[in-house]
């Protein structure tokens, strides 16, 4: 293993085909063309509720968390435009936010189980009939179930604790009676060893893979700061 | 806010970029981290590469298909 300190000089994937095609997306909805959004929503509105559902557990808030991201992207596109990360780990990210605050405020203690069973029992549904960038997801969610999988279970734990669960790590060590700092380890290291896996795994979906040599990239200036924090709902909890 | 002094070792703003791209910090430490990396592109490029790796978490749970 690589040691666990945190790639700080992580090489991006260069940008996909995928991220060129939502950029162009979302400049059509800065200029205030609803059927873009409705073609951003089409492809990214069942990861980001699949998302939300497991996270929070709740259909109902699973979709305001998804409806308030859309919702954001049309009245405040620029956010998105920034040149740091695909519109897709944005979204995603923004819709994890939501789903964490609606949980959080919630507090419900399904939060656990929900979380421990986000890697288990999932079936393989037919592909037949679906669109094809579904069928790609359906087959980078199993090699991300895998990557997940292959965790010592006390670094799988801390992470889906933390990521479906929507704990933040002092809870963690509360609900485990793991001492934080140990908490704080594991998760570390899960994020490392899984960035790994990934790269191992890597194909050309690129997830999390290492494109290599792109050490300075210039776009990468305070963007993702947009991420979620001024959404003028409070901040993460 | 909160009296909780600064971390004074680089690798702590590491461990905090981890955990801020999960959710996972409590509200003071989430302050932290963020004025640091507002500051800090080392450690804003760390939180990059942790938000990619955990939008590909995003892809493992199960499919469900939005009300329509």
């Amino acid at each position: 293993m690589r040691g666990v300190e945190m790639v700080a000089d992580a090489p991006r994937p260069s940008r996909s085909d995928e991220d060129a095609w939502c950029a162009a997306l979302v400049e059509r909805v800065a200029a205030g063309e609803a059927q873009a959004l409705e073609e951003l929503y089409d492809r990214y509105a069942r990861p980001a509720y699949s998302l939300a559902l497991r996270v929070t557990g709740d259909p109902t808030f699973a979709e305001e968390a998804v409806q308030e991201v859309f919702l954001a992207v049309w009245r405040q596109p620029a956010r998105f435009q920034a040149g740091r990360g695909g519109f897709g780990t944005w979204l995603l990210a923004a819709v994890h936010h939501k789903a964490v605050d609606a949980v959080r405020r919630e507090e419900a203690v399904r939060r656990r189980a929900l979380a421990l069973q986000a890697v288990q029992g999932l079936d393989a549904s037919p592909q037949a009939g679906r669109p094809e960038h579904e069928v790609e997801e359906r087959m980078r969610g199993e090699r991300v179930r895998r990557a997940l999988l292959a965790l010592p279970e006390s670094q799988r734990e801390a992470l889906t604790l933390a990521y479906y669960g929507g704990y933040t790590q002092r809870e963690i060590a509360t609900l485990t009676g793991i001492p934080i700092g140990t908490v704080k380890t594991r998760m570390h290291r899960a994020m490392h060893n899984l960035r790994s896996a990934l790269d191992d795994l890597a194909d050309p979906l690129q997830i999390g893979s290492r494109a290599g040599g792109d050490a300075a990239d210039p776009a990468r200036g305070g963007g993702m700061d947009q991420h979620v924090n001024d959404d003028g709902e409070g901040g993460r909890r | 806010m909160s009296t909780r002094t600064l971390p004074t070792h680089h690798d702590e703003y590491e461990a905090l970029a981890v955990a801020w791209a999960v959710n996972a910090l409590e509200p003071a430490d989430q302050a932290i981290f963020e004025a640091h990396r507002g500051e800090c592109e080392r450690c804003a490029r760390t939180a990059d590469a942790a938000l990619e790796t955990v939008a590909a978490l995003a892809y493992a749970v199960p499919d469900v298909a939005p009300p329509a």
